[in-house]
């Protein structure tokens, strides 16, 4: 390196330190502004505030559609100096945009959703992702400075329709006295780890891995062991971390040593859980006895029909508080018509985020013409689309369910499986770079939710079994040897899951010949054309259809122990409903209120006011 | 409809024969308050097959079972084989853990107890706390039987009932009583599983 190389260098860094040390009072590093989430900023309202600029953000979906986890609904901006970042769920990244202007700064991708604001810490911006790494990267220019692997494995999941960590993180982190708190694992069986690193370095300084194994009584008399769950924004409240759980009341940790203070499995007398906790300032008596305020939106269950809450605050979420003006999120603001997500203050304006995803700043003076930055559409065009692809997705014949890429090129088959077909996409590939680029063509609306891409060999990467009804490639030599192609075979779904690859006459024979020296089980092989195609027929040795009746199931397969193979919560069918079915990979089940008639006396006008009493929390607390 | 393996809900256009194929369900057929059988009268809900025995019985705790897989404790050491039988094979069928209790037969596996010499001090016999009775001949002929494989393997007669419990296949962990320490030590070498 040159002298003048250097000194530039040199200067750059002495330019990062001084930016890290404004860690102005005017910032928003974290979620609700501080390690407390209260909410609360000495930046007075705007008086009358003038849009500086917009940007249109593509619009999230949430991991569950319960409304006590509601903790990736929306947008949740925060802002050091003059950089804005935001954290993505649907296109697994943390972006930073500069305050003045709204231009994108950089942005960074992870190997899964990140569902949690990032903290902005002295230069550094700390987040995790729903593939079970902490991530720090360097707010000037996004590149990583550390990351954290905080789980046991790279073991996949299903999780709310994402390919993730058996561990994602969903513990929210909070930074505090030079560390950062987060919790990884939602699954108290598969392991939860609760740590604390050195928010400088990465390392690690302590873990609570012993709060998924707490043995007691849970609903109906049954004893059984269970655990935390974390999911949500951990808080810190003086030596207390509090780590809020999805169904429980939150834990209380010893923030020095990790050891647990308190935590209870979730029972009838207690406040049900949810992903809201706060230190709210405003209730004296509350901080006095040093607790955490919950909220009345949030932490409340219905069971029965009837909605249980405990000791909770109303709608503390949805407000926050400027140099001691409260600003209410379902106010009206501005000009602005759509539903309000959130609003933060720093740097001197007022970010507001709509629940379709705009990004507002606006500003104390007015600007002539506020720029907008819209969502740039794809570039792709049908040339993408070639024959030779086309008569892929023509002879594997499937159009739904999931799809598996091992090994990428340009890109041009993912295209064309997105435009042909309604299959969600898996790309895996070793190729950092090629990953990075194939990220950015297809994050204009398809990455997350039609395609997403993961880095590393089929090995590393750790797909789960069953997953895809189509396994192909864009580089061919991929599946040269038999393990390959037996390892791809196990994630094939049963009932029809099929390798569709292109061959030569010559190629084609040599995998006859391989899979001939193999056990071949229920899988057959066959020659279309120029593709050779492998089908994975019938259910798993051992796996019965079950057809109802309350009979025995005869199914000699599923054995504990059990892990995690998928979980949503997109079907609710399981309590007053004719029992589920399952034939041939197929659950059949029915919705709670499948017929009117389940209700006694005046059955329509029952529903309608159920009804409406969901839709009317769901307004105040989710996106529409 | 949705996707076992995936747990995707499937479009309307997706599995039309498997829809077909469905009866409709009455939707005037009543349905049970909670989740247990039509018109059920006990407490319990429903039957499943023990992993254990294979046999039907009824659900009593349906959420108790199965999920972490669980562990079983029964009596089982080199003088007391029972559960080899069926019960740890059963158990390691089903993904369910074995730790048997007893396994050095509070001290009858210890090399401590001989035919014709009082019996020694300090020992669950001769406290007659009711854990263990004098021997009979009968057991003295199996404890002899066991002591000349003890000393065969070179190993003393705790270790090497140790140490065979932990061989016979199915087991997880051994729970072992001692009075004092340095039993731990002594028994120590007899953890060295062959596996």
């Amino acid at each position: 390196m040159s002298k003048n190389n250097s000194l530039t260098v040199l200067i750059t860094i002495g330019l990062m330190a001084a930016t890290s040390m404004l860690a102005r009072g005017d910032d928003w590093p974290m979620w609700r502004h501080d390690a407390g989430r209260t909410g609360i900023s000495n930046q007075p309202k705007l008086a009358t505030p003038h849009l500086q600029w917009t940007r249109q953000l593509l619009p999230l979906t949430s991991a569950f559609r319960n409304p006590r986890l509601q903790f990736d609904a929306g947008y949740e901006p925060v802002v050091m100096g003059t950089t804005l970042v935001v954290a993505s769920s649907r296109n697994d990244s943390v972006t930073a945009y500069s305050t003045e202007t709204g231009e994108e700064l950089w942005r960074f991708y992870s190997e899964g959703p990140v569902r949690f604001a990032p903290v902005l810490w002295k230069g550094r911006v700390i987040f995790g992702s729903d593939d079970g790494q902490l991530y720090c990267v360097a707010l000037d220019d996004g590149t990583l400075l550390w990351e954290f692997q905080a789980v046991p494995r790279s073991r996949k999941v299903l999780g709310n329709r994402r390919v993730i960590s058996v561990w994602p993180i969903r513990g929210g982190p909070v930074v505090a006295d030079n560390r950062v708190y987060f919790a990884a694992g939602v699954w108290p069986f598969e392991g939860v780890f609760i740590y604390a690193l050195d928010a400088t370095t990465g390392k690690k300084i302590w873990l609570n891995d012993r709060l998924g194994f707490v043995y007691g009584d849970h609903p109906h008399n049954a004893k059984a062991f269970g655990g935390l769950t974390p999911q949500g924004y951990l808080v810190v409240n003086g030596d207390e971390l509090i780590v809020p759980c999805s169904a429980a009341y939150p834990a209380k940790l010893d923030r020095r040593t990790g050891e647990t203070i308190e935590f209870s499995l979730p029972r009838q007398t207690r406040t049900p859980g949810g992903y809201f906790a706060a230190l709210d300032p405003t209730d004296k008596r509350d901080l006095r006895r040093g607790k955490v305020t919950l909220d009345q939106l949030i932490n409340r269950e219905e069971h029965e029909d009837r909605w249980r809450t405990g000791a909770t605050e109303d709608g503390l979420s949805r407000r926050i508080t400027l140099a001691g003006t409260k600003v209410n999120f379902d106010d009206r603001f501005a000009e602005l018509t759509s539903p309000i997500h959130c609003i933060i203050a720093a740097a001197g304006k007022t970010f507001v985020v709509t629940r379709g995803g705009d990004l507002h700043c606006y500003g104390p003076s007015p600007r002539s013409t506020p720029k907008v930055h819209v969502v740039q559409p794809s570039t792709a065009s049908r040339s993408a689309e070639s024959s030779s692809n086309t008569g892929l997705v023509q002879a594997a014949g499937m159009q739904d369910g999931f799809a598996l890429v091992y090994g990428l090129a340009e890109g041009d088959l993912l295209e064309t499986l997105i435009r042909q077909t309604r299959l969600h996409i898996i790309g895996v590939d070793p190729d950092r770079a090629k990953i990075a680029k194939l990220r950015r063509r297809f994050d204009h609306g398809d990455y997350g939710t039609r395609v997403a891409l993961l880095t590393g060999n089929a090995k590393q990467v750790e797909i789960p079994p069953y997953l895809a009804s189509l396994t192909t490639t864009e580089t061919p030599g991929r599946f040269k040897d038999l393990d390959s192609i037996l390892d791809a075979a196990e994630l094939l779904r049963p009932f029809g899951g099929t390798i569709c690859l292109p061959t030569d006459d010559a190629t084609h024979r040599s995998i006859q010949a391989l899979l001939k020296k193999g056990s071949m089980g229920s899988f057959s092989l066959e020659r279309l054309g120029r593709f050779t195609i492998v089908r994975r027929s019938g259910g798993l040795p051992g796996a019965t259809n079950y057809t109802g009746g309350w009979q025995p199931s005869l199914d000699t397969r599923v054995r504990a122990p059990l892990g995690v193979l998928w979980f949503d919560d997109g079907l609710g069918h399981f309590k007053r409903s004719p029992q589920p079915k399952f034939i041939d990979g197929l659950m059949i089940s029915y919705p709670k209120n499948w017929h009117l008639e389940r209700f006694k006396g005046n059955n329509e006008s029952r529903l309608s006011a159920v009804g409406c009493g969901i839709e009317r929390h769901l307004h105040r607390s989710r996106p529409r | 409809m949705s996707d076992i393996y995936t747990g995707r809900v499937l479009g309307k256009h997706e599995a039309t024969k498997v829809r077909q194929q469905l009866e409709k369900p009455d939707p005037k057929a009543l349905e049970p308050s909670q989740y247990r059988p039509p018109k059920q009268r006990s407490l319990s809900a429903g039957e499943r097959i023990n992993p254990l025995t294979g046999q039907p019985e009824l659900r009593t705790f349906p959420k108790s079972y199965g999920c972490d897989g669980g562990l079983s404790q029964p009596q089982f050491s080199w003088l007391s084989r029972d559960a080899a039988e069926q019960h740890i094979p059963a158990c390691a069928e089903a993904g369910i853990a074995v730790t048997p209790y007893r396994v050095l037969e509070s001290g009858l596996l210890t090399g401590k107890y001989r035919r014709g010499q009082p019996l020694p001090e300090d020992s669950r016999a001769d406290d007659e706390c009711g854990w263990l009775s004098e021997p009979d001949e009968a057991i003295y002929d199996s404890i002899e039987a066991f002591n000349a494989e003890a000393d065969a393997s070179g190993l003393t007669a705790g270790q090497y009932a140790l140490k065979w419990a932990l061989d016979q296949p199915g087991l997880t962990a051994c729970v072992v009583g001692v009075k004092r320490i340095d039993q731990i030590a002594a028994l120590m070498p007899g953890c060295e599983s062959s596996d």
